[in-house]
């Protein structure tokens, strides 16, 4: 099965093509160009890249939340555009978790942790659980839900855990200093390198949503938001 | 020669749009979603609900325009899409998905401006009609004075200098308490008034004799509702609405019929959302039969915004061989006329 993975939910854009598990090719840019002009070409360029045709894709993983209201749309327009021409489903994943996925393996808790603005994140915790004692067929549970959170209440939350925490995501950069002087807990920061979006991670992960029977029609898709509009916040809807 | 089929989809404010267009004048489909009932809780259109509905419909949007038109994509000669003006959440909906949906397909990907889909409309409604031609594009983001001197040449001869006319309907709408959209609500109730009841300036502005401004006329208005609460005197709410319709549509046929005059132009195309506008298409055909002009209106369905225009305009992209990259991205502020991809 050949896997288009596409990922535009914050300041980097990410498409990854994978088939049966391997990873076939990547592309990954965090830069101020906008998404909406770098991710098709980007789509092209994975596809060429690995050495396939387009027409050989089955599936379409997309990060669909949380993230930049707009980066998620523009995603979720390719993603939608690429199935209907594939005449394929399209599998959610929700970007914290694909964050989360570049970390498995780790011990203690992985807490991405992505900007949300007025002093928030969009979070959710896991950990590592493993099919068996020889550590086979990781996966991640849930251990704190997706939310939108003020970052004081999440470190109150993390901190009584009792568990190291790998913190990763873009809200490294906005909240190190407060993490650093304030969390009462053991704690990491992910590296550059693996504390960024992945569509790798979103493509891998997609597959294994896929074979638990999680793939959808694209008129199902939605974009988990985690935030209603201004305007209806200030209607109190 | 071979019919050409254009999908276009448009997504630009409130409406989420698909349809298919044979050789950029047959309508085969026009699929028209409209977020209207959900922007009038807000009393106008909110920009990030509307593309979150956008993201929503638009897949479905485009399914059944292939599906009414009896087509699969295969039919499909090239797509088209409102990369601007507009706002720009709702625009990178639809730029977004008919991009990748292209790319999927390997069809021609045609980028489209908004206001010329709105002139295209005519060539829809009117089959015969090719340019030169004199038009006015009015609707709640557009006011223009536009000479059509070719499919791909245009010469702005006036626009506002501030709001746009629709603008100032769904203003003053809001001002007496007829809510979203101010263009039909005001146009019902004045049917109900005098027109002449009370005079709001014709505002006269600098730069071209062909330009318009309706911040004026917006601002008499809630001057006169404020005088008149101050004064404890009673506001008849149709004779305002009537009034305030008067001066507007006074101002955008008389510039258009005196433009035509002195270009001696002999036929008006009128487009737009605004030319919907029961009092405006009236007046229109009165000054028109009066000075021997032909007035063209589009039906009130390809007035408002709908993909059927920018399909149709799509057509004309198609035929010159003018193809989108897939780096198109949306442009708000588009010019008529200009070409940014």
């Amino acid at each position: 099965m050949t896997i288009i993975g596409i990922d535009s939910s914050g300041t980097t854009a990410s498409v990854s093509v994978i088939s049966d598990g391997k990873v076939l090719s990547a592309l990954t840019q965090d830069t101020a160009y906008t998404h909406s002009r770098t991710l098709l070409p980007m789509v092209d360029n994975a596809i060429k890249m690995a050495d396939i045709k387009k027409e050989e894709i089955d599936l379409v993983a997309v990060a669909n939340g949380p993230g930049s209201f707009t980066g998620l749309r523009i995603g979720a327009g390719t993603a939608k555009g690429l199935a209907m021409a594939f005449d394929t489903k399209i599998v959610e994943v929700p970007t914290l978790d694909a964050l989360a996925f570049r970390l498995i393996y780790s011990d203690g808790l992985i807490c991405p942790i992505m900007n949300a603005r007025r002093s928030q994140v969009y979070t959710a915790t896991y950990e590592t659980v493993f099919e068996n004692e020889a550590y086979e067929n990781p996966s991640l549970k849930e251990v704190l839900p997706m939310e939108a959170i003020d970052i004081y209440e999440l470190m109150d939350k993390l901190a009584g855990l009792g568990k190291k925490i790998c913190f990763t995501g873009d809200g490294i950069e906005e909240f190190r200093e407060t993490i650093i002087n304030e969390f009462k807990a053991p704690f990491e920061f992910a590296p550059p390198h693996l504390s960024r979006q992945s569509a790798a991670s979103v493509a891998l992960l997609g597959e294994k949503y896929y074979n638990q029977g999680r793939a959808i029609d694209i008129d199902k898709f939605k974009i988990l938001y985690l935030r209603k509009s201004q305007a209806e916040r200030e209607k109190g809807l | 020669m071979k019919d050409i089929n254009i999908l276009g989809i448009e997504s630009s404010c409130d409406e989420t749009a698909a349809s298919v267009v044979r050789n950029g004048r047959e309508i085969l489909s026009n699929v028209i979603y409209s977020q209207i009932d959900i922007h009038t809780l807000y009393g106008g259109v909110v920009p990030e609900i509307a593309s979150r509905k956008h993201i929503e419909k638009v897949d479905s949007v485009i399914l059944k325009a292939l599906k009414d038109a009896d087509m699969t994509i295969d039919d499909i000669d090239g797509i088209a899409v409102t990369y601007g003006p507009g706002l720009v959440g709702p625009l990178l909906v639809g730029v977004s998905t008919t991009k990748a949906y292209a790319f999927g397909t390997n069809k021609p990907l045609l980028g489209v401006n908004h206001i010329e889909g709105h002139i295209a409309a005519n060539y829809i409604e009117h089959k015969d009609l090719e340019p030169p031609f004199l038009c006015l594009v009015v609707s709640g983001g557009h006011t223009h004075l536009v000479r059509v001197q070719d499919y791909d040449s245009y010469e702005i001869l006036g626009f506002t200098q501030d709001d746009a006319a629709g603008e100032a309907f769904d203003k003053v709408a809001r001002a007496i308490g007829l809510g979203y959209p101010g263009g039909p609500k005001i146009d019902k109730v004045a049917k109900e008034g005098n027109p002449h009841a009370i005079e709001f300036p014709r505002a006269k502005v600098g730069g071209s004799v062909y330009d318009f401004s309706f911040s004026g006329v917006k601002s008499a208005v809630l001057n006169y509702l404020n005088a008149a609460n101050m004064k404890g005197e009673e506001i008849v709410v149709a004779d305002v609405a009537a009034s305030f319709q008067q001066a507007v549509i006074d101002v955008l046929v008389g510039h258009t019929i005196e433009c035509a005059k002195e270009l001696k132009e002999t036929r008006i195309a009128v487009a737009g959302g605004v030319a919907s506008n029961s009092a405006l298409r009236a007046l229109f055909k009165e000054m028109g039969e009066k000075e021997g002009i032909e007035i063209l209106t589009p039906s009130p369905i390809l007035c408002t915004d709908n993909a059927a225009m920018i399909a149709a305009r799509g057509y004309y992209e198609f035929i010159n061989n003018r193809f989108a990259g897939l780096d198109l991205n949306a442009v708000p502020n588009l010019k008529i006329g200009t070409i940014a991809f």
